[in-house]
């Protein structure tokens, strides 16, 4: 009978995690509409590094990699590598572990909670939950760390729970998979450190049971450390400093108006920061303003969760037990990244949201269930639940892949693909004009382009003027085998020149925003090539050159 | 457990005088973004009480306010007057009674539950329904005198069912009655029933009741007769019969099929069409409470106990008033069902119980996904009825009043258009004219068929069809004129608009 139960639930476990990787690959590689440049970064360095072992500036597997100069994070990086490698440089291959690793976090979920509260039932519920949840469904179709970082995160905490129940020798694996979720992105430096500190001192006597995992378990978090010291970029030094909070909104805070004192105005700023993550229209209605954080139309959460988060927390309050503080802790420090930084509420940044919040909500349906006193009202009661969350699930599904990708196409740098296409496709021009309106436009040209890196590293010019921030590089050039047998140089430009003296030159192909081509001061010698729309009919960007 | 102590009635009931105190004084002088005619009507003639002792047409202290010869009833006025004379007649005094009118009824919601159920879980559920209740959100937070009414009505059923308790008891249940009929139209109607209600089901002790409080009632027949020569003499000698003529309905099918309107789902789930009785696209009851008022009428007729039944005997009463006129439904004419429906809803519970483990966490969860869809129309509420409403409330009169005021003395005339009617209120209302000017100068128009007066004009105002006045010779005035007037050949000084961005008055400069 036992068994039975156990094969039951293991059926409906598959069930949900093929479910979420459906809702995690189906058209993937369209929805969004197109790759940003971070996604074209982390594929062209994966791509390079399986084939050259160097990143784009040559260093040799690095461990933190410069960019844009935003010291990007090793971990997923270096696990996309193989997936650009086997399936090609386009949407779908720099996308596709990130999907799956948001199915494997589903999975991963329903051990932790059978593990933390030996409840298969809440196990599968929180399962079910990450699996729809609008926030992680949005994180798990782009190439992002989130779910890198859950990931790694999530399997130290299995592993580590699996350590202290019998199996001691999995705790320097445990360790270890804490360590890299630690490297993989900001958040996890904040969260999974105090959470390590927190099950330490709550399971002290048993850990040290085992001497040897303990003593192992030690060497690694000081190896880390050390190696983080000599490599202070692996913490993120320079990303940290561009996303730190605005003076001026420091200055705007009640008690520094009062006190006049900086230290305080930031804490006070920081307080109102974190509430903000607790906002229904955060949590419910509309979620992170960003447009590439989430798709406006619901919340990180579904509304029914409102009344499952609250009966969750009073659920773990109840139990008041170590593994339910642990949860609990989880979910409240996973708002802290987001409100120290600008841009607060931030989906990505307080992304360990994803899997605490779930799991209290998972507990508390289960608790919800189970105020029913007959089988048939509790099987009434969850068919009723189910069938809203599926509605609210069908709408959030229905908006992503209708008009969220329609109307924010711009922020997806959509476009780049159709201009490399059509420079790829046209032999006749040997000089590429290509604007910097839409920031990086050089490495869709490098991620399309398939340019080799020896090639690339020969021709390349960086920017040094004072726009860097539009275009790291300014300059390179990529020789093409053309039909006849020939071979024939391309030299590519990003920005650097005033579009709107564009001079119409043989072989010349200028491509420029709509508002540069408006005031193009030789507008009527030129001839447009191509103009490429958003899905949404207004126009991205004019391809020109001499009539 | 000191944790234990936040969950007493007491302080549970206070949280939900907050939460209701909350929700309806955020903004309450900007949405509804401006006063509606009686609304100004109700303001302008406490303000004239409270600086000359008289009403808008002369009269001392009056107990029937003519206003626009509907003879608006007094309770709702005189306790208007006390608070423009502390803050002045603006939209905040003369809304700020209803709020402390439903506020009364929030707790005897609570009082009348515990007496008929004797329950305080039970009690404090009806008062957060009642708290919430979309049917009272709107009149709770706008000068709508129906809220007086509702008060002392409910006041009075109360002090009846504590009549056993102490024999003077019954005199307090007479005054409370007679201020309701004073306060609003309806109780007229619903009190006399009411008061049957309450003597079927007090019936065995009657005797030894009506014995034991002799003089109370005595004194209650005293000033029942005295309350009523008044009515008697309104509706007899001035043309006080206008209002039940215009409104009014009398023939039985028609009863009959206007009170079974009030059962129509698209009433209760879609709400009253009237857009300052409810928001477009909200029911008067919300789903949930729907269905638990289903589950709470049923446990009334599985118990038969008398005492429940009052319940359910009141709320079907208080449909009648609204159905006895043409208007029907109407939300307005029957908010005496909205504590009822309260009290059984969360009369419910006793049904729930024998279903779930935990009471006390289930009610948690009713009370949690109510309030999800009150914080669902009360942000509606703020964000977009308040823009899409603005026509409703008569808002171009507002804009003229405050954003023209300073212009006026450059003008020998000013003409505006009554297209949303009697446009003269909101000058009194917003420019804060002189009770004794504006009598001296107002010229009135013959009283219509229906009784209802309006104003020509008064002092430097012209009011009326724009094309009629500008057939005279007119120099040196400024007109407004309403989107349906515009004249073609004159060229607009500027534009008056409603919130939601239609054309309320172009402005002429002749």
């Amino acid at each position: 009978m036992k068994k039975l139960i156990k094969n039951k639930i293991f059926l409906v476990l598959i069930f949900i995690v093929v479910f979420a990787l459906a809702l995690r690959v189906y058209k993937l590689g369209s929805y969004p509409p197109s790759i940003s440049w971070d996604e074209a970064a982390v594929g062209y360095n994966g791509y390079s590094l399986t084939n050259f072992l160097k990143d784009e500036y040559g260093k040799i597997l690095p461990l933190y990699f410069q960019s844009f100069g935003d010291d990007k994070h090793p971990i997923h990086i270096y696990l996309t590598a193989p997936f650009v490698t086997i399936f090609g440089l386009n949407e779908f291959s720099v996308r596709l572990p990130s999907a799956i690793f948001g199915a494997l976090n589903v999975l991963l979920i329903f051990f932790i909670v059978n593990l933390l509260f030996k409840n298969r039932v809440i196990g599968l519920l929180s399962s079910l939950f990450l699996a729809i949840s609008p926030q992680n469904i949005h994180f798990s179709r782009f190439n992002h760390e989130a779910n890198f970082a859950l990931f790694f995160f999530m399997l130290g905490l299995t592993l580590f729970y699996l350590a202290i129940k019998n199996k001691s020798n999995l705790l320097p694996f445990s360790i270890l998979s804490f360590t890299i979720s630690f490297l993989t992105y900001h958040p996890s430096k904040v969260i999974v450190p105090v959470i390590v500190i927190f099950l330490f001192a709550f399971y002290i006597k048993r850990i040290i049971l085992d001497r040897r995992s303990f003593i192992i378990s030690l060497f690694i978090v000081f190896l880390i450390s050390f190696v983080v010291i000599i490599n202070p970029q692996l913490l993120g030094l320079s990303r940290i400093g561009q996303t730190t909070v605005n003076k001026n909104l420091l200055k705007d805070t009640y008690i520094f108006k009062v006190t006049q004192n900086e230290f305080l105005g930031r804490v006070n700023l920081y307080f109102i920061q974190y509430f903000r993550h607790f906002t229904p229209n955060y949590l419910f209605i509309s979620g992170d303003k960003n447009p590439r954080s989430s798709s406006q139309s619901t919340g990180e959460f579904y509304i029914i969760d409102a009344l499952f988060l609250i009966l969750g927390v009073i659920f773990l309050f109840y139990k008041r037990s170590k593994e339910g503080f642990i949860v609990l802790s989880w979910a409240i420090l996973s708002p802290i990244p987001s409100a120290v930084t600008e841009e607060a509420p931030h989906a990505a940044r307080s992304m360990f949201m994803m899997g605490s919040f779930n799991i209290i909500s998972a507990s508390g349906f289960y608790l919800f269930i189970n105020l029913f006193r007959f089988r048939i009202l509790k099987f009434t009661a969850t068919l009723i639940c189910l069938i809203i969350l599926g509605f609210f699930l069908f709408n959030y599904l229905k908006y992503y892949f209708g008009e969220y990708s329609n109307r924010y196409a711009i922020e997806w740098q959509y476009g780049m693909k159709q201009i490399v296409d059509f420079v790829k496709k046209h032999e006749e021009y040997n000089q590429i004009f290509m604007t910097d309106v839409r920031s990086q436009p050089y490495i869709f040209f490098l991620y399309y382009l398939k340019t080799p890196l020896p090639e690339y590293l020969k021709s390349v010019v960086y920017n040094n003027g004072e726009s860097k921030s539009f275009s790291t590089v300014s300059y390179f050039d990529q020789t093409f085998i053309v039909k006849e047998g020939g071979q024939s140089l391309k030299n590519i430009y990003f920005g650097g020149w005033d579009p709107i003296e564009s001079l119409p030159q043989e072989g010349r192909l200028y491509v420029i925003s709509p508002s540069h081509y408006d005031g193009l001061r030789y507008k009527s010698s030129f001839d447009v090539k191509k103009i490429i729309y958003y899905p949404n009919g207004t126009v991205a960007f004019y391809l020109i050159s001499k009539l | 457990m000191s944790f234990y102590i936040l969950l007493r009635p007491k302080i549970l009931l206070i949280l939900i005088c907050l939460l209701f105190l909350l929700t309806r004084l955020y903004k309450i002088s900007e949405i509804p973004a401006s006063v509606y005619w009686d609304e100004a009507s109700i303001g302008y003639n406490a303000y004239s009480i409270a600086q000359t002792g008289k009403d808008e047409w002369g009269e001392s202290f009056p107990l029937h306010f003519r206003a626009f010869g509907e003879f608006k009833l007094p309770i709702y006025i005189y306790s208007t007057v006390i608070l423009v004379k502390i803050f002045g007649m603006n939209e905040f005094s003369v809304r700020l009674p209803a709020v402390l009118y439903s506020l009364g009824t929030i707790l005897l919601t609570y009082l009348l539950a515990k007496k008929i159920f004797d329950n305080s879980n039970v009690a404090l559920l009806s008062s957060f329904f009642i708290s919430i209740s979309p049917w009272i959100f709107i009149f709770s937070r706008t000068g709508y005198e129906a809220t007086a009414g509702l008060f002392f009505y409910l006041l009075g059923i109360y002090f009846f069912l504590l009549w056993s308790k102490n024999n003077l008891n019954i005199f307090f249940v007479t005054l409370s009655f007679i201020l309701s009929s004073y306060s609003y139209n309806s109780f007229r109607v619903i009190i006399p029933l009411t008061v049957i209600t309450l003597i079927l089901l007090e019936f065995k002790n009657l005797k030894i009741l009506i014995k034991k409080s002799i003089i109370p009632i005595i004194l209650s027949v005293v000033i029942l007769f005295l309350s009523i020569v008044p009515i008697y003499k309104v509706y007899v000698y001035d043309s006080g019969r206008s209002r039940l003529q215009t409104v009014g309905e009398f023939s039985g099918a028609s009863f009959i099929s206007n009170y079974i309107s009030h059962f129509n789902p698209r009433f209760i789930f879609f709400g009253d069409s009237n857009l300052r009785s409810q928001q477009g696209g909200f029911g008067q009851i919300f789903p949930l409470e729907s269905l638990l008022l289903l589950l709470g009428v049923i446990y009334i007729l599985m118990r038969k106990l008398r005492n429940n039944y009052l319940a359910l005997v009141l709320l079907l009463v208080s449909f009648i008033p609204a159905a006895i006129t043409k208007e029907a439904p109407h939300a307005l004419r029957s908010i005496s069902v909205a504590p009822f429906i309260a009290i059984i809803s969360a009369s419910s519970l006793f049904i729930i119980k024998k279903f779930i483990k935990n009471i006390y966490i289930f009610e948690l969860v009713i009370i949690i996904v109510s309030l999800i869809f009150f914080l669902n129309y009360f942000i509606n509420f703020i964000n977009i009825y308040s823009v899409k409403s603005s026509t409703e409330w008569q808002y171009g009169y507002k804009k003229i009043y405050s954003d023209f005021k300073n212009q006026f003395t450059n003008f020998d005339q000013i003409i505006i258009s009554d297209q949303y009617a009697q446009p003269y209120i909101f000058a009194l209302f917003y420019m804060q004219i002189n009770p004794d000017e504006f009598r001296n100068n107002a010229v009135r128009n013959s009283v219509d068929q229906w009784g209802f007066s309006t104003i020509s004009e008064f002092g430097k105002f012209k009011f009326g069809k724009i094309d009629k006045i500008l057939n005279s010779n007119l120099q040196n005035s400024i007109v407004f004129a309403s989107n349906k007037e515009k004249q073609p050949n004159l060229d607009p000084m500027g534009v008056i608009k409603f919130l939601d961005g239609s054309v309320a008055f172009w402005v002429y400069k002749i």
